[in-house]
C-alpha cells in the first residue's frame, strides 16, 4: 500500500536547494576539521575519547545541545523559511 | 531494556528532529500565514478552502509549502533508517533480550495462528520500514522513532496520550479494562498509574511488539497481560470489563474493520461500562487549513486510513454500535503541558460511550 513519491519541491528553485548542499558541506567541513584538530590535542595530552562514544539523551533533553542543534539547523536551512 | 543510542547516532537524529521543529514551527505557521491572507484576500467560501484539490491547487504552489513536505517526507524516511541503523549494533543482544523468559508480574500469550489484516501486513505505518510486525526489533524502533516523530513533546515518558485520555475519563472506578492495539505498552502507563489496583490488559495484532511491551512493562514493574489478538474479533468473554479504550487506533484501520472493532469492544465491556477512542480530531472540528496539512499524511506518511477515520462520524458509529450517552471531550496541551515538553499547540478528541444496562 505504498504510493509512489510525488515530486514535493517541484516549483522550489533548484539553486535553493545547491546553497543548502554547500551550506551543509562547509558546516561538515568545517567540524570535522575542528574535530580532528581536537582529538589531536587531547591523544597528544594522553586523553582516552571513548567516551565520546558513551549513550546519549536525546538533544532536546540538553538545554546546551538543542541550541547547538537548532543553531545549526537553522544555519544551513534557515534560507528556506524565507522562499517564495 | 536500554535504548539509550551511542551519541554518533544520536547526533544523527537530533539533527532530524531538528529539520522537524524547523518543518513545524517555523516553515508551516508561515504557510498558513500566506493561506490566510490569500483566504482573507480573495474571500474564499469555507466550503472551497475544505475542497482538498481546491486548496491542494493553491497551497500547493506556495515552494515554503513543497519545502515543508518534502522535508518532512525525507525527514521520516531518515528518522526510521538512523533509528534501524543505531540498533543493528545491538540487534543481537537486543532479539535475546526480548526472547528470554523473565518471571515476574503479568503474562504475554501469542497466537501463532492468528491470521493477520491485509491493511496490517501490507501497510508500512507512518514509513516504518517493515510495518509494525515484521522485524523482532519492531518495539525498540517505533518507540525511538515515534519520539522523534513527535518532537519528544512529551518527555521521555512518552505519556503523553495516556494522561489525556485520564482527562476524559477522570475519576471514574476501575477495576478490570483493556487497551485495544496496545502497541508497545506504554502509553498504557498512565492509565495503570491511576488504577494500580485494577487488573490490565493489554491486545494487539503484532507479536513484536507485544514481546516489547511484556519486556518493558517487567522492566518497569508493572504488571499487564498482554495477549495477540484482533480487536476486531476478540477471543475474550462478553460483559468482561468496565473501560476498554483505544488509543490512535482507528486512523490505522478501514472503516468497516472501526465498526467490527466498536462492536467488540461494546460485547466485552460490562453493562455500564465505558468506551474510549483517543485519536486527533475530525477534520471538520479543524479549521480547512489544519484539516487539509494533515490529510497530507493519507498519501505521504504511511496512513492510508487516516482520512476515512478523521472524516467518520463517530458520534452515530457509536450509537450504531450499541452505546449511549456517546460524547466527546477535547483534551489539548494546555492542560498537560506542565508536565511535558511542549512547543506549539496540540489537541486530541476522546470519543466516549457507555454499554446500556439493558445490554449484554
Amino acid at each position: 500500500m505504498s504510493a509512489p513519491v510525488p515530486d514535493y519541491v517541484a516549483d522550489l528553485p533548484k539553486t535553493e536547494l545547491l546553497r543548502i548542499i554547500v551550506a551543509l558541506s562547509t558546516e561538515v567541513y568545517a567540524m570535522a576539521d575542528r574535530m580532528r584538530g581536537i582529538e589531536d590535542i587531547l591523544a597528544a595530552r594522553g586523553i582516552d575519547l571513548a567516551s565520546l562514544d558513551a549513550p546519549t539523551d536525546p538533544a532536546a533533553f540538553d538545554e546546551k545541545r538543542k541550541r547547538a542543534r537548532d543553531d545549526f539547523v537553522q544555519r544551513v536551512f534557515g534560507s528556506l523559511t524565507t522562499l517564495g | 531494556m536500554d535504548l539509550t543510542l551511542s551519541r554518533y547516532h544520536q547526533a544523527r537524529l537530533d539533527l532530524v528532529s531538528g529539520i522537524k521543529a524547523l518543518v513545524g514551527y517555523q516553515i508551516s505557521p508561515k504557510v498558513r500565514a500566506r493561506y490566510e491572507k490569500w483566504a482573507a484576500d480573495n474571500a474564499v467560501p469555507e466550503a472551497k478552502l475544505r475542497d482538498r484539490a481546491f486548496l491542494g491547487g493553491q497551497v500547493g504552489r506556495d515552494p515554503l509549502y513543497q519545502a515543508s513536505r518534502g522535508l518532512q517526507r525525507i525527514t521520516q524516511e531518515m528518522m526510521w533508517r538512523e533509528v534501524a541503523a543505531a540498533l543493528e549494533a545491538q540487534r543481537r543482544e537486543l532479539e535475546s533480550d526480548l526472547d528470554r523468559v523473565v518471571s515476574g508480574n503479568g503474562s504475554l500469550t501469542l497466537d501463532p495462528s492468528l491470521k493477520l489484516p491485509a491493511y496490517f501486513t501490507e501497510t508500512e505505518f507512518h514509513l516504518q520500514p517493515g510495518g509494525l510486525w515484521r522485524d523482532p526489533l519492531t518495539g525498540p524502533i517505533y518507540e525511538i522513532g515515534v519520539q522523534h516523530f513527535n518532537l519528544h513533546r512529551f518527555g521521555k515518558s512518552g505519556a503523553e496520550m495516556g494522561l489525556a485520555l485520564l482527562q476524559a475519563v477522570a475519576g471514574r472506578p476501575v477495576t478490570r479494562f483493556l487497551e485495544l492495539g496496545c502497541g508497545p505498552g506504554y502509553k498504557m502507563y498512565p492509565v495503570l498509574d491511576a488504577y494500580p489496583q485494577a487488573e490490565a490488559n493489554g491486545i494487539d495484532l503484532s507479536a513484536a511488539l507485544l514481546k516489547y511491551a511484556h519486556r518493558r512493562a517487567l522492566d518497569h514493574g508493572k504488571t499487564v497481560h498482554y495477549r495477540q489478538m484482533n480487536a476486531e474479533a476478540l477471543d475474550l468473554p462478553a460483559n468482561r470489563f468496565d473501560l476498554v479504550y483505544n488509543m490512535i487506533l482507528l486512523h490505522e484501520v478501514p472503516v468497516a474493520a472501526t465498526r467490527r472493532i466498536l462492536r467488540e469492544a461494546l460485547r466485552v465491556l460490562e453493562p455500564g461500562g465505558l468506551y474510549a477512542d483517543l485519536d486527533l480530531p475530525a477534520y471538520r472540528d479543524l479549521d480547512p487549513f489544519t484539516a487539509f496539512m494533515m490529510d497530507w499524511d493519507t498519501d505521504n506518511n504511511g496512513e492510508p486510513f487516516w482520512r476515512g477515520y478523521h472524516e467518520l462520524d463517530m458520534k452515530q458509529e457509536m450509537i450504531d454500535a450499541g452505546f449511549t450517552d456517546v460524547r466527546f471531550v477535547q483534551v489539548t496541551s494546555d492542560a498537560l503541558k506542565n508536565q511535558g515538553n511542549y512547543q506549539g499547540k496540540w489537541s486530541y478528541r476522546v470519543v466516549l460511550g457507555t454499554k446500556p444496562r439493558a445490554a449484554s
